[in-house]
């Protein structure tokens, strides 16, 4: 069954002297999956995924991508992945189309020149120089770069960071599409709505350990709460003790944090229509990605 | 076959960049004519070596030929080295199947081809601008000399690289460890009234041994065929040591 699985990590732990990065990671990411590493600066993506590409040692554990030990760095490794580090120089005099050429020469079995322009969308600047490129544009060569001995697993680190939103947009479109190529990528990202969007799986990341994975679903459901909220200008002191005590008012806006939405709502619309009182606006959110997090680091400052 | 093909390709794109980066190209040219035009002003007159009186030139142009060698491998290499580490060139390279031989095998032909072009150009200004050149008895030793040269300046600017902690202490480390030298190896100044022991430490490192072969290829009274064998050595030293030291300690990104 292993081979069912591109990434398998256990116990993962990685020490700079004394401060500890990584405390012990467990994850197995599947084969042809989008997983994105969710966490704040600073929570230790970087130090994992850079160790899963083979460019960081780990100070201890098990790690197995595509069935290799990417710390011995092997030239057969490097053949199945790709990697979109967060920082990185290209030749600044090279056209982009001679960056990719020479980039997919390294490769037996490289992605077409003609095809990487056009899951990028860099057609157009194909003979432009790097040094003209603007960031956005910088970074779709760098995963075009990443694409292009066509990996089995792609690693993407942070790639939309620093964009204005409709370069972000694009790139989203862009890395959407790759899930179609049947690759098996890895992100990270400081962005719930870009985890969101992009992956199928997400691990929330923070302090140097995975506090949650799921799909967005499973994380809703571990923290299975929703949101009733509704706007009223009347008095509503008379509520039922039960939804009165965890009734949030700000000016004329209620909200109600609850695990049993059904029944709270039930009662409320009950308690309104028989006291005859208007409720406007009234809505039931499940828990965005946002919540879930700001919870967990809510929780790990408590802790602190 | 594939590490050849690889390290071959690489030389393409290495030369790409460095021609299309205009001020680079310039300045590894512009030295060695600015010595050459100052040579031609200020340089008249004979001055004496081993065997007799010789022109001025004749001792300056193989200094010219070694200062635009050690320049363009040692110094060339070392700072293209140094930015490419900087700026996450080497760290993105090394995530691809190109191996570090072919990479740096790369920029090491690129980096001798520029000087062999330097003393290409060289050579043939001295021959009609100051009628000088070597004997037919001498040119073997001569290139051999530059073949030795280059491979020992260019592994030594890869060697120098880690030591050097980042882009900005590049320029500083690379000078203060070669100009010194220089000036003590028979490059800019003839050295033969030095005290002994500054011709000793000379002596010591690779420059001056390099520098002296290349003048001695250039001496007309030579008997032999123009080889000391002393000199060699000396740069064969070198050019291990640096290969060792490079392949021991070489990193991919700057020290944090």
């Amino acid at each position: 069954m292993s081979n069912q699985k591109a990434i398998e990590i256990s116990a993962l732990k990685k020490n700079y002297g004394e401060l500890k990065v990584l405390k012990g990671i467990d994850l197995s990411i599947l084969r042809g999956e989008v997983f994105a590493l969710l966490g704040p600066n600073g929570a230790g993506k970087t130090t994992t995924i850079e160790i899963l590409e083979g460019h960081r040692n780990k100070s201890s554990g098990e790690i197995s991508v595509l069935g290799f030990d990417p710390e011995k760095n092997s030239t057969d490794f490097r053949r199945k992945v790709g990697i979109v580090l967060q920082e990185t120089g290209v030749e600044q005099y090279l056209t982009v189309s001679e960056v990719l050429t020479q980039f997919s020469g390294f490769y037996e079995n490289p992605i077409s020149i003609k095809r990487l322009l056009e899951i990028t969308g860099l057609n157009k600047f194909k003979d432009q120089k790097v040094k003209r490129l603007s960031g956005g544009q910088r970074r779709r060569l760098d995963v075009a770069i990443g694409l292009s001995g066509n990996p089995e697993l792609l690693f993407l680190d942070e790639p939309t960071t620093g964009f204005d939103p409709s370069a972000r947009r694009d790139s989203w479109e862009m890395i959407h599409n790759l899930r179609e190529l049947g690759k098996t990528i890895l992100l990270t990202t400081h962005y719930m709505d870009e985890a969101e969007y992009l992956s199928d799986r997400i691990g929330l990341m923070f302090e140097g350990t995975i506090k949650s994975v799921g799909t967005l679903n499973e994380l809703r459901n571990e923290k299975n709460t929703s949101t009733i909220t509704f706007q009223s200008t009347e008095d509503l002191t008379k509520l039922p003790n039960h939804i009165l005590k965890t009734l949030d008012k700000k000016s004329n806006f209620y909200s109600i944090e609850t695990e049993i939405p059904n029944s709270i709502l039930l009662d409320i619309l009950h308690w309104a229509s028989k006291e005859k009182i208007q409720l406007n606006e009234l809505s039931v959110t499940p828990k965005s990605l946002e919540d879930i997090f700001l919870e967990i680091a809510r929780e790990i400052n408590e802790i602190n | 076959m594939r590490s050849i093909k690889l390290g071959l390709r690489q030389i393409i794109y290495e030369n790409k960049a460095y021609r299309r980066n205009p001020a680079a190209a310039f300045f590894t040219l512009v030295f060695p004519l600015l010595f050459l035009g100052m040579l031609k002003i200020f340089g008249d007159g004979l001055v004496e070596i081993d065997g007799g009186k010789v022109t001025r030139a004749t001792i300056y142009i193989p200094m010219i030929t070694a200062f635009s060698v050690v320049s363009s491998c040692y110094t060339g290499i070392a700072m293209t080295l140094t930015f490419n580490r900087d700026n996450g060139i080497l760290k993105r390279m090394r995530g691809t199947p190109l191996n570090l031989g072919p990479f740096l095998f790369g920029k090491i032909a690129h980096n001798v081809l520029i000087s062999i072009s330097l003393v290409i150009i060289i050579f043939t200004i001295g021959i009609l601008f100051f009628e000088v050149s070597v004997t037919p008895k001498t040119f073997p030793a001569l290139i051999i000399i530059l073949i030795l040269g280059s491979a020992t300046f260019s592994a030594l600017g890869i060697a120098i690289t880690t030591i050097i902690p980042n882009s900005d202490a590049a320029a500083p480390i690379v000078n203060a460890s070669v100009i010194p030298l220089m000036f003590i190896s028979d490059v800019f100044i003839p050295m033969d009234n030095a005290p002994s022991w500054i011709n000793f430490i000379a002596q010591i490192f690779p420059v001056r041994p390099f520098s002296v072969a290349l003048q001695d290829t250039y001496n007309p009274f030579v008997t032999s065929w123009g080889l000391d064998i002393q000199n060699i050595l000396v740069l064969v030293v070198w050019l291990s040591a640096a290969i060792f030291i490079s392949i021991k300690f070489f990193r991919w990104e700057p020290s944090s």
